[in-house]
């Protein structure tokens, strides 16, 4: 009886644990899986994915390492395994336009003017950045989102700096390409 | 520089402004659109649990997978634990057929003439063969020696008896005196060795044949097997 009271304090306490985690760094997960896969359904589904792999894993994490960069890591590669599957390279995402739609509903009161100007950039910034190649995009989320420095997007991503440095450079090339290109239309 | 403008001259943009334009509409764009709600957040914690429910389940699984697999080595030794079974089976068996049929004369128990099984061999003993149904009453060699060698004389004695009384011709003296009739001490005359032969043959023949009766049941047995396997009609 005491052994199973004990098992139980230890899961509420560590449901806390996950829920506190899931408060502090939740938003930046959700968006960033949602840069990997384009989609916010399929985001929110890898974000159930993710915290619970990092509830799992959280016995074996050792606190010296920042928890933040473990956790992104697992998000990283939960959206990459999930864009390697077979499932994902077989559906098309329909929901692009939905969360558009959510976006206008919820910036009803806003001024109607500063909202479509700011809303036109901003869909074609997340839009050219969702469309750029994936080795490309990875590098501009952790860099430009995540805000991380190259040493640590190399250790991120398992690659060395220059390759991030380089991958930066044409990122970079290939976003203003994009956007020039959009701007004209 | 308006927003409209900063997408026009992008082209003419450095790195460094660009970057900075990059990461502020990015960010702004994300974070005013995509939000953890409370929604979200308990069907992660929903989910957490469920898998913490199902990998307790896979775990007591798959402690039970181990006792099964323990039973399953134990298993693993029935085999030879069956063969030396049936190994101990048949020496049991086979001692006990061959005692059955192999047993000497020697092995039967000796029985004092008081029914004592705990006699020696200069005891009288019985012996119970298959077929014989009343046990046969046997006398020590040495007793019967001298028994053999009294009825002998005896029946000398009466021999040379009856020839004074066949010389002498007078029958009827015998008679009166109380001697027996000639049929019968010649019936007794000519009886009386044969059955000193069977007296003297009795216990040391009947050792012989105990002896042998074994031995024959064996080899009508080994007969019986090797015919069984190489029919004469084929040989």
């Amino acid at each position: 009886m005491k052994d199973k009271m004990q098992e139980k304090e230890q899961n509420q306490e560590k449901n806390q644990r996950i829920e506190e985690i899931i408060r502090t760094y939740g938003d930046e997960i959700l968006r960033l899986l949602y840069l990997y896969v384009k989609d916010l359904d399929t985001a929110k589904d890898l974000f159930q994915d993710t915290f619970v792999k990092v509830h799992m894993g959280l016995k074996d994490f050792r606190s010296e390492s920042n928890i933040k960069t473990w956790i992104t890591r697992i998000a990283i590669n939960t959206a990459k395994d999930y864009l390697k599957s077979a499932w994902n390279r077989k559906v098309s995402t329909l929901s692009e336009y939905d969360t558009e739609s959510e976006i206008d509903i919820r910036d009803e009161n806003t001024r109607v003017e500063e909202t479509v100007v700011n809303k036109d950039i901003r869909k074609n910034v997340r839009d050219a950045v969702l469309e750029l190649k994936e080795e490309y995009k990875e590098v501009i989320t952790c860099v430009y989102f995540l805000e991380m420095s190259v040493e640590t997007t190399a250790n991120q991503l398992s690659i060395p700096p220059g390759t991030v440095k380089s991958r930066l450079s044409r990122a970079r090339s290939a976003l203003k390409e994009i956007l020039e290109r959009r701007g004209l239309q | 520089m308006s927003e409209f403008d900063k997408l026009d001259n992008i082209h003419s943009m450095s790195d460094e402004e660009f970057d900075m334009f990059i990461k502020s509409e990015l960010k702004s764009s994300l974070m005013e659109d995509i939000k953890v709600d409370e929604e979200l957040i308990c069907k992660t914690v929903q989910a957490i649990e469920s898998r913490e429910r199902e990998d307790k389940l896979i775990f007591d699984t798959m402690d039970s997978t181990k006792e099964h697999t323990k039973v399953i080595n134990f298993k693993r030794y029935i085999p030879i634990i069956s063969m030396v079974a049936c190994a101990c089976f048949v020496v049991i068996a086979g001692s006990l057929v061959y005692t059955k049929i192999g047993r000497k004369t020697s092995d039967y128990a000796y029985m004092s003439s008081d029914g004592n099984s705990e006699g020696t061999k200069n005891d009288s003993f019985s012996v119970v063969e298959p077929g014989y149904n009343e046990p046969q009453e046997w006398m020590p060699e040495s007793d019967m020696k001298d028994e053999i060698t009294n009825s002998t004389q005896n029946n000398i004695q009466d021999s040379e008896d009856s020839n004074d009384i066949h010389i002498d011709g007078n029958w009827w003296d015998a008679e009166v005196d109380g001697m027996p009739e000639k049929e019968e001490s010649s019936e007794q005359d000519g009886n009386e060795p044969e059955n000193n032969e069977s007296l003297m043959e009795t216990p040391e023949n009947e050792h012989k044949e105990e002896d042998n009766l074994p031995k024959k049941n064996i080899l009508k047995i080994i007969f019986e097997i090797i015919s069984s396997i190489f029919p004469l009609k084929d040989i």
